[in-house]
């Protein structure tokens, strides 16, 4: 059979796994970026930027976040034994791009933390949005729900050439640990920068409190380390932190 | 009749000459286009801009999560290059997640009479034989033709010099893109 085959979605997929949600993303890795375009670009921010990394997963090599890119090794090694004609057939589409979701302010793309990766079969991307999927990726779907990941086909618009990291899979990597995310900027987003918030109204600035690293947040950092003699950068990082007694 | 407010036309070098319009496809040109239209891409989970060009066209960049590409509409009638651009096996060999150059300009190739034979739009995909955490990219211009009742795919280019070739050769056309 013909692995490329276009079949429906299954019935049943993607058991005990969700997608991961932005608000997660953001809140243990941080925004990739300070700012961002409507093309992909490289991660930028200084603490999750060690953690990308390029390496062969096995049929393919992908950049991504290290935890995923090991994980997806994982998975691959498992194809190879179930199921090695698909092996021999998968290549990929991409697995880090950061950029906002074009017309989009707020959203940002799903692959903007190199936790996410698109698939191929004999180098064809199946189509996205048709109701259908490509045989050989509904065959391997089950093992990367195993592995931690959430296949794209579960979509309200499927996209069966996508798979990530699952929401579960993310925390329990940050479980017990410190936060990848140590630095506060523009575009982040959760109760880390509530808490900032919180803390510069109490020094007397006048913030909404919606847990938003917007321009408005941003100006009242830079406000702060102007007035504390502190590098004026809006970025806060380990010394700001400190001066805040966010530390 | 081409709506020049806004644009730029190049020179014209002589009479039956082709000449180039561009149309900005940056952030503050491009608009949210009427609802009609807008809801049936939300359907879809894609968000469209809607970019200026000259009269009887309209210009759309989708974006789904991590790409992008232009549809086009004349007289109600809707043509995409999604399949072109997302699903093309020599985009996908080329590079991934392929995006239409959000700092561009869109090149209309214009007749002798101002009207638009020809469309070219620069795509920018991530370079997967590079260092991807540097943002490498491939940059390549795609090119789309117009006829009387159809746009039509004349290819990808690697230069301004060979997107005009191709757009200004009409047996450059070698598929027509679904409606």
């Amino acid at each position: 059979m013909s692995l490329t085959k276009l079949i429906p979605i299954p019935a049943v997929i993607n058991p005990g796994v969700g997608p991961a949600r932005q608000a997660t993303m953001l809140q243990l890795l941080g925004s990739p970026r300070h700012t961002y375009d409507r093309e992909c670009q490289a991660v930028t921010n200084v603490t999750l930027k060690p953690h990308m990394m390029t390496s062969s997963v096995g049929p393919f090599r992908v950049t991504g976040f290290d935890k995923a890119v090991a994980s997806l090794t994982k998975v691959m090694s498992e194809i190879s034994v179930a199921r090695p004609d698909i092996y021999e057939s998968l290549g990929t589409a991409g697995m880090l791009c950061a950029r906002f979701v074009r017309g989009s302010e707020v959203s940002i793309s799903n692959h903007s933390w190199g936790t996410a990766v698109d698939l191929t079969l004999d180098g064809n991307l199946d189509q996205r949005g048709d109701g259908m999927c490509q045989q050989g990726l509904a065959d391997i779907a089950p093992i990367f729900n195993r592995h931690g990941w959430f296949w794209g086909a579960g979509f309200r618009t499927e996209d069966a050439m996508h798979f990530e990291v699952a929401e579960d899979t993310i925390r329990s990597w940050f479980s017990g640990e410190p936060h990848v995310a140590q630095i506060l900027s523009l575009g982040d987003r959760g109760p880390d920068v509530l808490a900032l918030q919180t803390k510069l109204n109490a020094l007397g600035f006048t913030l909404i409190l919606d847990g938003a690293f917007g321009r408005g947040t941003m100006a009242q950092v830079m406000a702060f380390q102007r007035a504390k003699g502190l590098p004026v950068d809006g970025v806060v990082g380990p010394t700001t932190a400190a001066a805040l007694g966010l530390a | 009749m081409v709506a020049a407010v806004g644009f730029l036309v190049s020179p014209l070098v002589g009479a039956g000459e082709m000449t180039s319009l561009y149309t900005p496809l940056g952030l503050g040109a491009c608009t949210v286009p009427p609802p009609e239209i807008a809801r049936s891409y939300e359907q879809r989970d894609l968000v469209v801009e809607e970019c200026p060009a000259p009269v009887p066209y309209r210009l759309f960049v989708v974006s789904s999560d991590a790409r992008s590409w232009v549809d086009l509409r004349r007289n109600d009638l809707d043509w995409s290059s999604e399949q072109r651009v997302v699903y093309g096996r020599d985009v996908l060999a080329l590079g991934h997640f392929p995006n239409v150059s959000a700092s561009g300009v869109a090149e209309w190739r214009l007749d002798e009479t101002g009207m638009p034979l020809a469309l070219i739009v620069r795509l920018r995909l991530v370079d997967p034989a590079k260092d991807a955490t540097q943002g490498a990219t491939i940059s390549r211009l795609l090119v789309v033709g117009f006829s009387a009742d159809s746009f039509c795919d004349m290819g990808l280019a690697q230069s301004n010099d060979e997107a005009r070739r191709l757009a200004d050769t009409a047996t450059a056309c070698t598929a027509t893109l679904p409606r």
